[in-house]
């Protein structure tokens, strides 16, 4: 295969600034002239370079260059990729950069991320003085593993391989056909790595006698195929991502709460409701705070539920005030709703110092802890039987409202029609009626 | 209260009130890892950013979401990502680069109790100093700190102008409390300032150097990668080429460039709120959810009789001197509420005079300081003393 001889339209000067023998600088060559065989207009290549001696490889290009972080190459390549299509990303990481930026790797190979990711590995840390790296072979010497490394080597080809990438080859710098995998590599549409061993004459090679014959005895020995190891085709994430923008629909446009009903209040109030994960806690209560907007009242709902989402406590604590609302703080609650047994551990212990002016309205099979506040009952189970499990807590809301008759009830019902999916609907608004039309708490 | 029937009234948090606004500034990129109390951001922009032909990515990391932003901007985009305390920390080096590199990018920090993993779901304001001095080398990036639905939707507009026009990470410090409570809000009051958009490179593209600062000029002109002329883009200390360098000139004029550019009285950095009171002889100076409380309290103290007066820090970094050593020479007792263990306070105590003495109310476990607490201190006698060095 014949190199082709137009490189220094990508190269800008072959002076590399490397050691003597270093690897580097016939895979910058092979990279030149995949380039000229792909013949990419310079301003459509962008080369993003990992830290070490590799990272001065950006002053000796003519593409686009970013030069970023140890190990966050292939996560800039990403970025720039999908933000800007028509780019070619080239990535040019050693294999320090493969250790340190594994994650990032993988996600791209999972991505299918279209960039292409050149490893310049030499089994070691070149720049910073020859240091055991990633991918340096069980028993190698290097300056951190004096008697022989005892870890095995990252086989970085395969593990993208198994991961989803679409072109994968591992070659040694010094073949000839070097640039056509690179060229191939360019070319595939999604994410493809050459894993390209090479020669650190600097530290590497004199302290394990190594040399260029040594590559595939090396391979072989590591269980590691040489050559191409996967070519195929998938969707990229960028296509995906191109999809998505065609088919979304218009900015959604917020849907305002238009103020249609008076309130009756002159102080803020404070509300909390506690009930159980799953109970709808917080949608009844952002049912209420909607419905107190349209009456013209300020107002704040803080939810405050446990990491588990689906279990334990849910408690909704709402401010609603006829002024604007600054601290937002409930040290006093006028109004408690006390749904189910995880609701009142959660707020039970506040219970004892709450006085008379704090109405509680309880489940009645719960047992509360000695208070001044004054309490109502209400049976869950009847609500449940009658209006079905998941109104409860908007029937115990309602039935609060209609107490206390901080705005009428029909600018709740107005929120549920407007607002709430049309599959709960309806029983939400029999719920609130029926609670209306017979009160549930015991007398 | 609201006699109008205008329907602009609106039930939202905080976290959609910063959405919104990035949308509304030509946000067109997001990458985040899921964090409580930010997660809604990285779901809203998921949602939202393919309807205004934008991408959003939920990456394997918080470094590579990050790492994204900054590539996305350096093709032209605004790009935003959110986090919380754990996720800054890892944001930690990358800030060093954008700052090193010129790149505009806003990041979100919704706090939460610290250290480390702390309480993820516990409101905390601690990483005050953490936004400005958390990356390496020192050098400055611009802090914003919303205290409700309002300033955090505008405050958001201007930390994108702010962004493009100095070309440089803002940090937005908002907190779990304003994050995640849901408040009624009359939107059509929010202020939308005119937007920025960052200098492009105007000349020929022969002459194009991706770090070359004009005469007159406060930042380089900006080429996105793509462009017909060459651009380069590096995390090393760089000439104008953008290219690493030992020159110790160049070094020297792109450090000072960057220790310069960003300064408090520099146009648009300065953002604050001064209620202020003539004859007043206490101040509360206050930022974030504090000043709720803050201002809540003043209104209080006023109606009681008291004289006092009010600031409110929109801008925490760079501190905004010329207004707070104004207010100092103004005033004798400054409260200052926190919740932190006093992280502003020393900012605030380095600017004083002798006649300034300092009360703090400070509150980290979580719960938030009450309007009740601020009145205390500032009735206090005498005042409780908090190194105020100077008396
Ligand atoms: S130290 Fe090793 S990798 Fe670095 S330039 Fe020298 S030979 Fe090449």
């Amino acid at each position: 295969m014949t190199r082709p001889a137009t490189e220094n339209v990508y190269i800008e000067r072959q002076d590399y600034p490397f050691c003597p023998g270093c690897g580097h600088g016939l895979i910058l060559n092979a990279l030149g002239s995949a380039l000229a065989k792909l013949n990419l207009p310079p301003k459509d290549v962008a080369i993003v370079t990992d830290i070490g001696c590799v990272g001065l490889s950006d002053a000796q290009l003519k593409v686009h260059s970013f030069h970023g972080l140890h190990g966050r190459s292939v996560a800039y390549a990403s970025g720039l990729k999908l933000a800007q299509a028509d780019l070619h990303v080239i990535v040019l990481m050693g294999d320090g950069g493969t250790g340190i930026g594994a994650g990032h790797i993988l996600a791209a190979a999972r991505r299918n991320m279209d960039i292409s990711v050149l490893v310049f590995n030499n089994f070691n840390f070149g720049m910073t003085g020859g240091e055991h790296s990633a991918t340096t072979f069980n028993t190698a010497m290097t300056t951190t593993t004096p008697t022989g490394n005892p870890e095995m080597p990252f086989d970085i080809a395969a593990t993208v391989t198994a991961n989803g990438a679409s072109f994968v080859a591992r070659k040694p710098s010094t073949d000839r056909d070097l640039f056509d995998v690179v060229a191939q590599a360019i070319a595939t549409p999604g994410f493809s790595l050459v894993d390209i061993w090479e020669l650190c004459t600097a530290y590497f090679v004199p302290a394990n006698q190594f040399t260029g014959r040594m590559f595939r005895e090396y391979a072989e020995r590591s269980g590691m195929q040489m050559d191409i190891l996967t070519d195929k085709r998938r969707a990229t994430l960028g296509a995906y991502m191109q999809q998505l923008i065609e088919t979304a629909p218009p900015r959604a446009q917020s849907i305002p709460l238009p103020i249609s009903f008076r309130h009756s209040l002159k102080t803020r109030r404070g509300l909390i409701t506690a009930g159980s994960a799953g109970g709808k806690v917080k949608s009844a209560v952002g049912l209420l705070a909607r419905a107190a907007i349209m009456s013209g009242l300020a107002v704040n709902q803080k939810d405050d539920y446990p990491v588990t989402i689906k279990s334990g406590h849910s408690v909704s604590t709402l401010i609603l005030d006829p002024q604007p609302i600054l601290y937002n703080g409930v040290a006093q609650p006028d109004a408690v709703l006390l749904l189910t047994a995880a609701g009142l551990q959660r707020i039970g212990a506040q219970l004892a110092s709450w006085p008379q002016d704090v109405q509680v309205y309880a489940e009645t099979s719960l047992t509360l802890p000695p208070t001044k506040a004054r309490v109502k009952r209400f049976d869950s189970r009847n609500l449940s039987r009658e209006l079905g499990k998941e109104n409860i807590a908007l029937a115990v809301v309602a039935s609060v409202l209609l107490e206390q008759a901080y705005f009428p009830l029909k600018a709740l019902k107005t929120v549920i029609v407007k607002r709430m999916k049309v599959e709960y609907r309806e029983q939400a608004l029999a719920a609130v009626e029926s609670v209306a039309e017979q009160s549930i708490f015991e007398q | 209260m609201s006699e109008t029937g205008l329907s602009t009234l609106e039930f939202l948090d905080g976290n959609d009130a910063i959405m919104r606004a990035a949308l509304d500034a030509g946000c067109t990129f997001f990458a985040g890892y899921p964090i409580t109390p930010a997660t809604s951001l990285l779901l809203a922009a998921i949602r939202d950013m393919p309807s205004v032909g934008g991408i959003a990515v939920q990456t394997e990391d918080e470094i590579a979401g990050i790492s994204m932003c900054i590539a996305a901007s350096m093709t032209g985009r605004k790009t935003m990502t959110a986090t919380s305390g754990p996720g800054l920390s890892l944001y930690s080096e990358n800030i060093g680069l954008a700052i090193m590199a010129e790149v505009p990018l806003i990041i979100v920090d919704s706090q939460r109790m610290g250290p480390a993993t702390g309480g993820a779901t516990t409101q905390g304001e601690g990483d005050i100093q953490f936004a400005r001095w958390g990356s390496s080398g020192g050098y400055p990036l611009i802090v914003l700190a919303p205290r409700d639905l309002k300033s955090s939707y505008e405050l958001t507009l201007h930390a994108f102008n702010l962004a493009e026009r100095y070309r440089t990470p803002v940090l937005l410090l908002t907190s779990k409390e304003l994050s995640l409570t849901r408040q009624s809000a009359d939107t059509s009051r929010w202020q939308r300032p005119e937007l920025i958009n960052r200098k492009q490179f105007a000349g020929s593209l022969e002459e194009f150097l991706p770090y070359r600062v004009d005469d007159g000029e406060e930042v380089p002109a900006f080429l996105p990668f793509g462009a017909e002329a060459q651009v380069r883009f590096t995390t090393s200390i760089h000439g104008d080429e953008g290219i690493i360098t030992n020159d110790i000139v160049k070094r020297r004029r792109k450090l000072e460039h960057l220790a310069n550019k960003i300064s408090w009285d520099k146009p648009g950095v300065s953002l604050y709120a001064a209620d202020l009171y003539s004859e007043a002889d206490t101040l509360i100076i206050s930022y974030g959810l504090a000043a709720q409380a803050s201002v809540d309290a003043a209104r209080q103290l006023r109606g009681y009789g008291f004289r006092v007066s009010s600031l409110v820090l929109y801008t925490l970094w760079p501190v905004p001197e010329g207004i707070i050593s104004e207010v100092l020479g103004e005033h004798k007792n400054i409260v200052v509420p926190e919740h932190n263990n006093g992280q502003y306070l020393r900012e605030l105590e380095r600017l004083s005079f002798e006649q300034n003495r300092f009360v703090a109310v400070q509150s980290f476990d979580g719960s938030l300081i009450s309007p009740a607490e601020i009145i205390q201190a500032v009735s206090e006698e005498p005042p409780l003393l908090l190194g105020a060095a100077n008396d």
